[in-house]
């Protein structure tokens, strides 16, 4: 024990040891040859002695390191390079790895992040296969998953594993100026619950009358950070509410999209008009929930079902059968499940391709300054430096690169995450600098670098040139290969808009408009509707549950009826329609009739969906089921098909060939989306006329108009968006493997210049010389596109799941992403290997 | 020199006073008249190892001729193993005289 202390405290006083050591053998030296005895001393001798301490490595550690520093200064256009190709794939997945930290990894900044939770309702176990490739499901919990006032008031009350329940109500306001702005209704104890802190006046939503409080970028935004806010008041919806406090800019609220105002929710039905909140009984609330300390999600969910259960036997219409309520935790921004797991997985996967393009290629780099260093490595090793030596060398010159290269890829990564977060309007409360994850991933990643491109070229050392060309040519491969799925992926995804762009969508968006009516009395929506369609410039108007080409849609697992379960089951996009829906979208009715008033379990299929369920046959007639599980789909009604329509090509779908069912739908509901098609000419001037037709509903409330061109054009912006960053990506790769494919073919010209020389005095014709250096890359550029080829088929699994429209395998994509990297692998080998022509056999002779 | 005898003999010759290294391969010398003979190769190493070991400390002195050089000196550790290791030859040195006696 004593002894490993004294060999520390000698580590850290080596030099001086050292030092001491000299002097004393110098006296001893003296003392001899004063004595007339020679003295045999050396540094032989002085080495000897430091060994027995140990600890020497890091003396050669210190060489190797301060000889790689020396060595990389001496190439600097070569270490700059090195730096470059490594700095830019380095940087990619740290940007990368910056959102994901940011998002997954590290906790909001609340109170006690780890004790929340978020509370949804669930029909129940045993349910829920989830579609092919699709997301369906998800999507339908999303859409119902809110707990209505009383369950959420009745958990709070009873359950012990809670310490807090946190209620959230999300409102569309509208200001008087015209803006609309996002409100969120909460309890009094939801700021202190969550520790947020204020960057004005209090957080405190406890008075009797309602009171705003401004979230931090709404307040820069909307009143300039304007510093005497307090007291100013708000029209919201026709009422006048006093501003309270500004949150702080680090508070980040419970999920991604923040509010702009919080109120009390005491208050919602003063501000919005006709607001069932306090007395639905199908949802309303999102709840979030503080665990008690020492509860755990299981212990509180086997509490929280028990009591739902209690619920259900007060309650029995309103609670579902076989309800449980799901726990999730909500300390963080996202949580790594379905599609947030899946996007993180593609972008790692492609950004990791291209750093390993960029290792592949600094592999070749320092292969070919391997064996142009062959000379030193021979001197060395002449002079007594062993093998293992050399090899330590290397492989410590590679990770100083490695090192150098993270730290540039960090600068890279953090100004590109930066950029990224300025231009899409990250919430206020992102903090970009990178913390120890950031570092220690890009610690990682370079180990992983140095070991890729340096553990060939140290193990090269001192071997015979031979090997290194078998080396540098499965190098090459690697850069084609991954280069390859970057370059298919790129395709598909160019090939997915394409085709987004183009094909038939099989109805008619373009000039119909989505009108999000305040909820209003039946009376008022069916003379709503009636005014909709006197106006002029609409020439048809219906209305629907869910808007075509919208974020949101339902979908529910479908049975021809008499079928064996399982076999054939489909999911379909479940649409409320009124009659005049197919009119308005022009959607063509193929067969059978349209709705008409009084129709009962009588539903319109796609052409689609037919094919699906009965092939072959007539499905007019037909009866079918639909539900969420197998005992709905046993229980509920029959379904009798009385129409088909036309198939339609929804993007934001993740299904290619989605499947429809449309049932009838009351004009008067309250829940419905107005869909209205404009006549071309009347655009402008219909739209104000329509606002009016609101007002007179509510003269407050928010009224939502959105072209169905503008939701199509949104999602087609959002995917462009998506295939440029993949092409910049796949560019980058291609652009990096050129370099490296022409360094290699320029260094075996260089290599082999007296050879070249001599055949072409012997009268080689010049295509046999090129032939004969391009010769030995096909093989390693043929078995790169096939592993490319193979990986980009796995890769594109995960694409299909998360982009629509790249769907099914695609040759076109990938013949033509296979053609242009041959194409500029060979236009970046003949450039070099030109030089191969120009070999002088004097010269060359000379030359030795 | 018998391999493992030099610790002894450096401890041994430590034990009454502290002594810096040219002296103590005179000493050797001299005590074993001109038999053993220590080489600096070996010496250094062996000085080193028992500072590492902690039987000796070392500390800047001046020697007889006025030079500045480090002196040896026993710690408690060193003189139990002195014993240990005197204990330890004797028992070597039986049996081997044992083994020459008989044969």
């Amino acid at each position: 024990m004593m002894e490993l202390l004294r060999r520390l405290a000698f580590l850290f006083q080596r030099r001086r040891h050292a030092r001491e050591l000299a002097e004393e053998m110098e006296a001893h030296r003296a003392e001899s040859e004063a004595n007339g005895r020679p003295f045999a001393g050396s540094l032989r001798h002085r080495e000897d002695a430091r060994e027995v301490w140990g600890g020497v490595w890091l003396d050669h550690l210190a060489q190797d390191v301060r000889y790689a520093f020396r060595t990389l200064r001496r190439a600097p256009a070569l270490t700059a390079v090195a730096l470059l190709v490594l700095g830019l794939g380095i940087g990619v997945n740290v940007a990368v790895f910056s959102f994901f930290n940011l998002l997954v990894l590290r906790p909001l900044p609340l109170r006690d992040p780890d004790s929340l939770v978020r509370l949804q309702r669930f029909t129940g176990p045993g349910r829920a296969p989830t579609p092919p490739g699709g997301t369906g499901v998800r999507r339908w919990q999303g859409y119902s998953s809110d707990l209505p006032f009383f369950e959420m008031d009745f958990l709070r009350r009873h359950a012990t594993t809670l310490a807090a329940v946190l209620p959230v109500a999300v409102q569309s306001l509208t200001r008087d100026t015209g803006e609309i702005v996002l409100g969120h209704f909460v309890t009094p104890a939801f700021f202190q619950e969550l520790g947020a802190a204020a960057a004005a006046g209090r957080l405190s939503t406890e008075p009797a009358q309602p009171v705003a409080i401004l979230s931090y970028a709404y307040w820069e935004r909307a009143f300039a950070s304007d510093p005497q806010i307090i007291g100013r008041t708000l029209r919201l919806n026709g009422l006048t509410v006093p501003i309270a406090g500004v949150t702080a800019r680090s508070f980040s609220g419970l999920a991604i999209d923040s509010p702009n105002v919080w109120l009390p929710l005491d208050a919602q039905p003063q501000l919005v008009a006709g607001s069932r909140l306090f007395a639905a009984t199908d949802g309303g609330l999102n709840v979030w929930a503080r665990l008690q300390p020492g509860a755990t999600m299981e212990t509180a969910r086997q509490e929280l079902g028990a009591l739902v259960r209690q619920l259900r036997t007060e309650r029995p219409k309103a609670i579902w059968e076989s309800e449980v309520i799901a726990l999730t935790p909500a300390g963080f921004a996202v949580t790594l499940d379905g599609e947030a797991g899946q996007i993180f997985a593609l972008a790692g996967t492609l950004v990791l391709l291209l750093l390993a393009v960029a290792c592949a290629n600094l592999g070749g780099l320092m292969l070919a300054r391997g064996v142009a260093r062959q000379r030193e490595m021979f001197i060395r090793s002449g002079v007594g430096a062993g093998r293992p030596r050399l090899i330590r060398q290397i492989l410590t010159e590679s990770l100083v690169l490695g090192l150098a290269g993270a730290a540039t890829g960090l600068a890279l990564g953090y100004a590109a995450f930066r950029v990224i977060l300025a231009y899409t309007q990250a919430p206020r409360w992102f903090d970009p600098s990178p913390d120890w994850h950031t570092f220690c991933y890009a610690a990682l990643l370079a180990l992983a670098a140095t070991a890729i491109f340096g553990i060939p070229t140290a193990f090269q050392a001192g071997r015979p040139t031979a090997r290194a060309y078998t080396l540098r040519k499965l190098m090459v491969a690697a850069q084609v290969a991954a280069c390859c799925v970057l370059l298919i992926v790129t395709t598909l995804l160019v090939r997915g808009i394409h085709r987004l762009n183009t094909a038939d969508p099989g109805f008619d968006f373009q000039n119909v408009i989505a009108i999000r009516a305040p909820s209003g009395k039946p009376a008022q929506q069916l003379d709503f509707l009636e005014r909709l369609r006197q106006l002029p410039g609409v020439s048809s108007a219906a209305r629907a549950s869910t808007p075509p080409l919208g974020n949101v849609a339902v979908t529910f697992l479908a049975r021809a009826a008499g079928r064996a379960p399982g076999i054939r089951d489909v999911f379909v996009y479940d649409t409320d329609v009124t009659p005049d829906y197919f009119e308005t979208l022009r959607l063509p009715l193929r067969r059978g009739r349209n709705f008409m008033p009084g129709d009962t379990h009588a539903v319109i299929v796609s052409e689609s969906l037919a094919q699906r369920l009965w092939p072959g046959e007539d499905p007019l007639g037909r009866q079918l089921t639909e539900g969420d599980t197998e005992a709905e789909l046993e229980r509920n009604p029959r379904l009798t098909v009385i129409g088909v329509c036309g198939s339609t090509r929804l993007i934001g779908r993740s299904q290619p060939d989605p499947l429809e069912l449309y049932h009838p739908a009351e004009e008067a509901s309250g829940h419905l989306v107005t869909l209205a098609r404009l006549r071309d000419d009347a655009q402008s001037a219909v739209l104000p006329a329509i606002r009016e037709l609101l007002r007179a509903i509510d003269p407050h409330a928010t009224a939502e108009i959105q072209p169905l061109r503008r939701s199509f054009e949104r999602q087609l912006e959002a995917a462009s968006s998506r295939a440029a960053a993949v092409g910049a990506l796949g560019l980058s790769a291609l652009a990096l493997a050129c370099l490296g494919i022409a360094g290699v073919v320029s260094f075996t010209v260089s290599q082999r210049t007296r050879e070249f020389g001599i055949r072409l005095a012997l009268g080689a014709r010049p295509a046999q010389m090129l032939s004969l250096v391009l010769r030995q890359f096909y093989s390693s550029i043929a078995a790169g596109l096939a592993a490319g080829i193979v990986l980009a088929a796995l890769v594109s699994q995960l694409l299909r799941a998360q982009f629509p429209g790249t769907g099914s395998f695609d040759p076109l994509a990938y013949t033509a992403a296979a053609l242009l990297l041959v194409a500029v692998a060979l236009a970046a080998a003949l450039f070099p290997a030109r030089r191969a022509l120009r070999a002088d056999p004097l010269v060359s002779l000379r030359n030795d | 020199m018998p391999t493992g005898a030099l610790p002894l003999l450096i401890l041994h010759i430590l034990a009454p006073a502290p002594l810096h290294g040219y002296a103590i391969a005179q000493r050797i010398h001299l005590l074993s008249s001109g038999v053993l003979g220590v080489e600096e190769g070996v010496l250094y190493p062996a000085l080193q190892r028992l500072v590492l070991k902690g039987w000796a400390t070392a500390g800047w002195g001046t020697s007889d001729t006025n030079r500045k050089v480090k002196f040896y000196r026993l710690t408690p550790a060193g003189r139990k193993q002195l014993a240990a290791e005197e204990r330890q030859y004797e028992r070597l040195h039986a049996a081997v005289q044992t083994i020459l006696r008989r044969a």
